[in-house]
C-alpha cells in the first residue's frame, strides 16, 4: 500500500469508527496532528485513541503493543501511517 | 443536627454470603479474583473476575442481581433487629447499574444467534432494569417508605448512603436501608475490555507496575438510623456516618479531572459536614481501581486534603475487584468494620509501591491501629465523586 | 422552593405551545411520537448519543425560558438531579447488538461509557460547567416526584443555591421492545426532555404516597401522552403557566404513586 492509501483508510476509520463528519476529515493531511490541545489537530481524546487503536488492529490485522509509549506514533496522520506501514510489512 | 448512625450491615461478596465471610476475606488480604465462569470470556484480553461463589440465597426464579441484593438487604435488616412495623416506614435507596442484564443478555444473544423466536422468559424482562432490586427488596422485606434507585455508575453504592442519610437527617424517615448491588455482565466485561482498562492478571492498585482493574460483583446494604431512634430501641451502633460529599468534575465522560479537583472537593465537603479536621481521619478506603490514571490522581487528591501525614490508604478492589454499583457500599461496610475492629484491611498484590503515591497503602497484611474516623471514596464515569466519612460512635 | 422556569421539548415540539389538546387524537394511529434531532452538532457532540443531546437541549430551553445565560447555573452551587425510566435503553441495546453480531471489543470503546445512564447528566455537567451535588434516579414519574422533593430539601438545607431537575425519555430505538410491554402504556409514547430550575424560598414541599392521580397528572397524560419521568416536570410547567398555587403533582411508576404538595411544617418529621 502507498502512504496515500493508508491516509485514506485512516480517514475512513475516522468517519466510520470515531463518528467524524466526512467533511471534517476531507482535507486533513499527513501533517495534521491528532491529540486534543495541539494546534490544528483533529482533537482526539483518550477515549478516541483507544477506539482508534482497536479499529487499526482490526482493519490492518496488526497488533499494537500497548506496553510501549505510543504517543510519538499517534502524534499525526503521518506518524500513524508510518507506524502502521512498518507493522503491515513486518508483522 | 441529626446524628446518623449505622446499626445494621449486610454483604454478599466474592468471599460468599454474609458480612462475616466478607470481613474474614478482606482482613486476611485474600484475593477472590479468578477465571470467569458466568460468561464466555474466550478471546478477551482479560478473562478473570471476582464472582460470588454459589449457592446464592433466594429463589432461582429471580435474577442473580436480585438474589444478591435481597440476601444482603435481609442480613442488614436482621442485623439491625428491626421488626416488621419499623421496616414499614423505612426508606430504601438502592445503587444499581446492571440490574438483571446478565439474564437479559443471555436471552437476547440466544434470540440473535438462534435466529428463531424465543419466548422471552418473564423473569429476565421483568427484572432486567436496575430498579428491579428495589422492587424486590421493598416487597419481600416490607419496606414501604420512600424508594429510590440511584445510578451514578461506579459511585452508585456510595451515593445511595449519602441520599439515605439526607432523608434521615431531614426527618423524612427515622431509618433507611441503603446500599448497592451489581452482577458481572457481558456488557460491562466487554466494555471495560474494549476500553483496555482491565489487567489480564488480578489488579494491583497503587503498585508501580499496575496495569488496570479487575471486575467483581456483589451486594451490600447498611441500615442508617437517627441516633436518637437507635438509642431509644437499644440498637447496637457500629459507627456514625458523620459526613459525606458529592461533587461532579464537569470534565470528561470517562477520564477523571487530571488534578482530581472534584475528588478533593468531595473529601473536603465530607470533612466540613462532619466538622472533622483532616488529622482525625486515620484511614481512607480508596476508590483504588488499579488503573494508571485513577490511582495516581486519587493519591494526589488525598495528599492535597490530608497532607503527607500518617493516613493509611488501602484498596478493597485489590481483593474483590471493582464491583460496580456495589463497590461503594461494600467498601463502606469494610470501612465501618475497620473502625469497629480497629483494623485496616490491606491492599493485596502490592509488591512495588508507586513512588508517586505518598501514602502507606498497607501492603499484604492488615494493620491494627487505633482509629477515630475513616473515609471511603467512590468515583464514577462522568466525574461523579462521593466521599463517605465514618466516625467511631 | 420556587420554580424559576421549566424548559420543555416533546415529540410535539418545544414548549407548552406545541402541545396538542388531546394526545391520543393528535397521535392518530401512531404509537410513538419521536423527538426531532436537536440543533447540536460539531466536534463537541461527535460521540454523544441522541439522549445526551436532548438532555443538553432541554437545559438550553430552560435558560431561554427563564431568560438566563449559562453563567447563571455554572459552578459548584448548582445541584443536578437527573431522572429517567428508559433513556439509556437505546445505547444499551446498540452495544449488546453490536457485540452479539460482531463480537468482542468491536466498536465498544466509544459507546460503552454511554451505556451508563449517568452519561447523560455527565454531558450536561460538562456543557454547562455544573460542579455541585448530583443525584441520578432511575424510574418513571414517581421517581421525578422524589427528585423534586430531594431538590426542595437540598435547597432548604443550603446544600445548593439552585437545583436543576432534568428528565429525558427516548423510545424510538426500542419501539419494538416497548410494544411487547403493553403493561407499560395505554397512551402514545411521546419522547420528551424537560428541565426545571428550582430556587430557595416559596412553599415547602412534601412528597408522600398518593391514592389517585392529581388533575395535573391527568392533564399531562391527556395532552402529551406517556412521557414517564418527564411527566411531573411538564405538569410543573403547566401549573406555572396557569398560575396555579398551590399545585399538587402526582406521579406513578410500577404500582407506586407519589404526590408532591402542601407546605412544610416548620419543625418535625414531614411524613
Amino acid at each position: 500500500m502507498e502512504p496515500k492509501e493508508f491516509l485514506d483508510e485512516l480517514k475512513t476509520l475516522f468517519v466510520t469508527r470515531l463518528k467524524f463528519e466526512p467533511r471534517r476529515v476531507a482535507d486533513v493531511g499527513f501533517e495534521t496532528a491528532l491529540p486534543k490541545g495541539v494546534e490544528g489537530s483533529v482533537g482526539l481524546d483518550s477515549l478516541d485513541f483507544i477506539e482508534l487503536g482497536i479499529a487499526i488492529e482490526e482493519r490492518f490485522g496488526i497488533v499494537i503493543d500497548e506496553s510501549q509509549d505510543l504517543a510519538e506514533h499517534f502524534a499525526s496522520f503521518g506518524t500513524l501511517c508510518r507506524f502502521i506501514a512498518e507493522r503491515v510489512k513486518t508483522p | 443536627m441529626t446524628q446518623i448512625v449505622v446499626t445494621g450491615l449486610g454483604a454478599v461478596s466474592p468471599f460468599g454470603v454474609g458480612v462475616k465471610a466478607y470481613w474474614d476475606g478482606v482482613r486476611s488480604g485474600t484475593c477472590a479474583i479468578r477465571p470467569v465462569t458466568l460468561i464466555e470470556a474466550d478471546g478477551f484480553r482479560c478473562r478473570i473476575a471476582a464472582e460470588v461463589p454459589g449457592p446464592l440465597p433466594g429463589s432461582a426464579r429471580r435474577s442473580r442481581g436480585d438474589r444478591m441484593a435481597l440476601g444482603a438487604a435481609r442480613e442488614a435488616l436482621d442485623d439491625a433487629g428491626l421488626g416488621a412495623c419499623e421496616r414499614r416506614e423505612m426508606a430504601l435507596i438502592v445503587g444499581a447499574v446492571g440490574g438483571g442484564m446478565l439474564e437479559g443478555e443471555a436471552w437476547y444473544w440466544a434470540l440473535k444467534r438462534g435466529g428463531r423466536r424465543l419466548r422471552a422468559p418473564q423473569l429476565s424482562l421483568r427484572s432486567i432494569l436496575p430498579w428491579s432490586h428495589a422492587e424486590v427488596i421493598g416487597s419481600r422485606l416490607g419496606l414501604e417508605g420512600p424508594r429510590e434507585t440511584i445510578v451514578t455508575a461506579c459511585s452508585s453504592g456510595a451515593a445511595s448512603l449519602a441520599i439515605a442519610a439526607d432523608l434521615v437527617a431531614d426527618g423524612v424517615v427515622p431509618a433507611a436501608l441503603a446500599g448497592g448491588a451489581d452482577t458481572l455482565t457481558r456488557l460491562c466485561f466487554m466494555g471495560f475490555n474494549a476500553l483496555r482498562l482491565l489487567d489480564p492478571d488480578p489488579c494491583r492498585p497503587f503498585d508501580r507496575d499496575r496495569r488496570g482493574m479487575s471486575i467483581g460483583e456483589g451486594a451490600a446494604f447498611v441500615v442508617l438510623e437517627d441516633a436518637a431512634h437507635a438509642r431509644a430501641r437499644g440498637a447496637r451502633v457500629y459507627a456514625e456516618l458523620a459526613g459525606y460529599g458529592m461533587t461532579t468534575d464537569a470534565f470528561h465522560v470517562t477520564s477523571p479531572h487530571p488534578a482530581g479537583e472534584g475528588m478533593v472537593r468531595a473529601m473536603q465537603a465530607a470533612l466540613a459536614r462532619a466538622r472533622v479536621e483532616p488529622g482525625a481521619v486515620g484511614y481512607a478506603n480508596a476508590h483504588g481501581t488499579g488503573t494508571l490514571q485513577n490511582d495516581r490522581i486519587e493519591a494526589g487528591a488525598l495528599r492535597e486534603v490530608f497532607g503527607d501525614g500518617g493516613l493509611l490508604v488501602s484498596s478493597t478492589k485489590s481483593m474483590i475487584g471493582h464491583t460496580m454499583a456495589a463497590a461503594g457500599s461494600l467498601e463502606a461496610v469494610a470501612t465501618v468494620l475497620a473502625l469497629v475492629h480497629e483494623t485496616v484491611p490491606p491492599t493485596a498484590h502490592l509488591t512495588t509501591p508507586d513512588p508517586e503515591v505518598a501514602f502507606d497503602c498497607v501492603p499484604g497484611a492488615a494493620r491494627e491501629v487505633s482509629l477515630e474516623c475513616a473515609i471511603s471514596n467512590s468515583f464514577g464515569f462522568g466525574g461523579q465523586n462521593v466521599t463517605l466519612l465514618f466516625r467511631c460512635p | 422552593m420556587r420554580v424559576a422556569g421549566v424548559g420543555l421539548l416533546t415529540g410535539w415540539g418545544e414548549g407548552l405551545a406545541a402541545l396538542p389538546a388531546h394526545a391520543r387524537r393528535a397521535a392518530g394511529s401512531r404509537s410513538l411520537i419521536p423527538l426531532a434531532a436537536p440543533p447540536l452538532g460539531g466536534e463537541r457532540f461527535r460521540r454523544a448519543t441522541r439522549e445526551c443531546l436532548f438532555g443538553v437541549t432541554a437545559v438550553y430551553a430552560l435558560l431561554r425560558e427563564a431568560g438566563l445565560g449559562s453563567e447563571a447555573i455554572a459552578g459548584g452551587d448548582t445541584a443536578l438531579i437527573y431522572v429517567t425510566a428508559g433513556g439509556y435503553g437505546a445505547s444499551n441495546r446498540a452495544f449488546i447488538e453490536a457485540a452479539a453480531s460482531a463480537g468482542r471489543e468491536s466498536g465498544g470503546a466509544l459507546y460503552f461509557p454511554y451505556t451508563a445512564p449517568s452519561a447523560i447528566p455527565a454531558e450536561v455537567t460538562i456543557e454547562f460547567g455544573l460542579r455541585g451535588p448530583y443525584v441520578i434516579l432511575i424510574g418513571g414519574a414517581a421517581a421525578t416526584i422524589e427528585a423534586l422533593g430531594q431538590a426542595d430539601r437540598m435547597l432548604a438545607e443550603g446544600t445548593c443555591a439552585r437545583a436543576l431537575v432534568l428528565a429525558v425519555e427516548t423510545f424510538a430505538e426500542c419501539a419494538d421492545l416497548y410494544a411487547r410491554g403493553r403493561w407499560l402504556v395505554e397512551w402514545p409514547l411521546v419522547e420528551a426532555a424537560a428541565c426545571a430550575l428550582l430556587l430557595p424560598g416559596g412553599n415547602g414541599m412534601m412528597a408522600g404516597p398518593a391514592e389517585r392521580a392529581s388533575p395535573l397528572e391527568e392533564a399531562v397524560r391527556r395532552r402529551v401522552g406517556e412521557t414517564l419521568a418527564c411527566a411531573p416536570l411538564i405538569g410543573l410547567a403547566l401549573a406555572c403557566a396557569a398560575g396555579d398555587d398551590p399545585w399538587e403533582l402526582t406521579g406513578q411508576w410500577r404500582g407506586r404513586r407519589l404526590a408532591l404538595r402542601g407546605e412544610r411544617s416548620p419543625a418535625g418529621p414531614r411524613r
